[in-house]
């Protein structure tokens, strides 16, 4: 995926989070979101290895070996931050007490279920914390490109790939769309400035609820 | 007549008294219960035979039988007799006795037996490791893993372990290391991504590897350490996860059952530990550490920096001496 879709994404992610949010942020694209929080909107990074209050990398040569991200890059931890064990960290996020989280997603489908964490016979890497992440959370955001290289779709009407979780997805947010899962089936609410309703319904492998006004999404927004 | 219808003595009483205090002196500790040779409380025995033989607390359950059997465990284990030098003494174990001068010493001694946790090399330590236990490991893509014990298990040559710790690492650090030796049977990991050699040699066949969620391995070897036989968790419902276990349902949502995990011995690294045993993390080296100190039979912390007993707060202690059996300064 382009540098711009992955910014894009990230920017788009970004204005669903409100001051004072308690958030993890996945692995790989959905960690870009910290980087694009519309002014005035603080949140608290949450890392699943066990603190709250992540910062940004630290400078080349001020690495901490025992501080890193759930990815296993070295970071830093803000003023008021905490460190814990790994059963705190995930009675926070099993518990109800994150606000958000943002995930990547192989395929998410139009009951909200989410597969991202193997395909049988390729990709074993394991679920990690994801699992956790899907059912605890308040509010489950997908980040992800709208289809794989090849064109197939990633939002699809059942995911044939093993799930992360059922029916735990609340908002899934692409390149070319804002997509909302509500009890009918998958809603569109927002598209790409540089795309259209029918593009989005041809790229996409599920059923999607189109309502009478489609806004574009508005980047501007974001910082 | 019964040892406790002995009655009590009235020192001096046939001359009596002048002036000043006495004490009476009760006849079934005195000529029953004090050992004439050692000069102590025979009520003690077990507790100097625990000392002198390296006796962990938890591995004396409250009966004769069941110590007899675990102890007779741990020696099939080879755990037994190389096992730490101080013992656990409950508090209840003595307060409920009446205590003479010289009871009262010998229980003190037993007491500071019990907070000298016992310092070794990282060789020493993992020589109880033998083929096929299984052991845990704390650290989270290798922050938090004790380099230095997985070093000597490695340079051991074990066979057959079955490793519980959060992932495998990358190639050539903290657990990646064993896979890379050759020393697993069995891998019980939430994420194995990182190390593309875990992945080879589980589609190879040679090394068995059950995905287990993060937040599920926390609480399973919680429920081990915690004496719980099980936690209900909403992770996993409706996936390959819920496979095979069995499903509860409590105020209309459902739950998976999932077991405790225990170990035969823990690895940890914790940042300081003071003589006691007490251990101190730091920042995100502290992941699966604590839990995982509760949950084997005999704990091993590695450790940066060893401070003398006093110097650590109260307050600042994460893990408590009472779980740490070995301890290997950096």
């Amino acid at each position: 995926m382009s540098n711009d879709k992955r910014i894009l994404i990230a920017k788009r992610v970004a204005q669903e989070l409100k001051n004072g949010d308690v958030v993890n942020l996945g692995i790989g694209l959905p960690t870009l979101v910290a980087n694009y929080l519309p002014p005035g909107v603080k949140v608290w990074l949450q890392s699943e290895n066990g603190f709250i209050g992540m910062g940004p990398a630290p400078e080349p040569g001020q690495e901490d070996p025992d501080l890193v991200d759930a990815g296993g890059r070295p970071v830093t931890i803000l003023p008021g931050g905490a460190c814990f064990d790994s059963c705190l960290s995930f009675s926070i996020i099993r518990g109800g007490h994150l606000d958000a989280t943002v995930l990547g997603a192989l395929q998410v489908d139009e009951q909200g279920n989410l597969a991202s964490w193997m395909i049988p016979g390729k990709l074993v890497p394991g679920m990690g914390g994801a699992m956790d992440l899907t059912v605890g959370a308040r509010r489950v955001i997908i980040a992800t490109e709208h289809n794989l290289k090849d064109g197939t779709p990633k939002i699809v009407q059942q995911c044939t790939l093993p799930l992360t979780a059922a029916r735990q997805v609340d908002l899934i947010v692409t390149e070319l769309a804002v997509i909302e899962v509500t009890p009918e089936g998958l809603l569109l609410k927002e598209i790409a400035a540089d795309t259209t309703v029918p593009e989005v319904i041809q790229r996409t492998g599920a059923r999607l609820i189109i309502p009478e006004k489609v806004t574009k999404m508005d980047l501007e927004l974001a910082s | 007549m019964s040892m406790s219808g002995v009655p009590y003595y009235i020192p001096k009483a046939r001359f009596g008294y002048r002036m000043g205090h006495d004490k009476l002196v009760d006849g079934m500790i005195h000529d029953g219960l004090w050992c004439p040779f050692g000069d102590y409380h025979m009520g003690l025995t077990a507790e100097n035979i625990a000392v002198k033989y390296n006796i962990v607390r938890r591995w004396r359950p409250g009966n004769s039988y069941g110590s007899a059997k675990a102890l007779s465990q741990l020696a099939q284990k080879g755990l037994l007799f190389c096992a730490p030098t101080f013992v656990r003494l409950r508090p209840a174990s003595c307060s409920g006795m009446k205590v003479a001068s010289g009871e009262r010493q010998a229980r003190f001694i037993a007491l500071e037996v019990r907070f000298m946790a016992r310092t070794v090399t990282a060789a020493e330590a993992v020589s109880h490791i033998k083929d096929g236990m299984t052991i845990m490991v704390g650290g989270f893509m290798a922050v938090g893993t004790p380099e230095s014990l997985i070093d000597a298990l490695v340079a051991k040559g074990v066979r057959d372990l079955t490793l519980i710790s959060n992932d495998t690492a990358f190639p050539g650090r903290g657990n990646g290391k064993l896979v890379d030796a050759g020393c697993l049977k069995k891998v019980i990991a939430s994420h194995i991504g990182t190390n593309p050699i875990t992945g080879q040699l589980m589609n190879s066949g040679k090394l068995e590897v059950t995905l287990v969620p993060q937040g599920t391995l926390a609480e399973q070897i919680r429920a081990g350490g915690a004496g719980l036989g099980g936690i209900l968790t909403p992770t996993g419902v409706g996936t390959t996860v819920e496979k095979g276990k069995t499903v509860i349902t409590v105020n209309e949502r459902r739950y998976l059952l999932e077991l405790p995990l225990r170990a035969d011995v823990a690895l940890l690294k914790a940042h300081k530990a003071d003589a006691a045993g007490n251990l101190v993390y730091r920042r995100s080296a502290r992941n699966f550490n604590p839990i995982m100190a509760m949950a084997a039979d005999l704990v091993i912390a590695e450790v940066e920096e060893l401070v003398p007993i006093g110097e650590l707060d109260p307050d600042q202690v994460i893990t408590p001496g009472l779980f740490i059996d070995l301890i290997v300064k950096l």
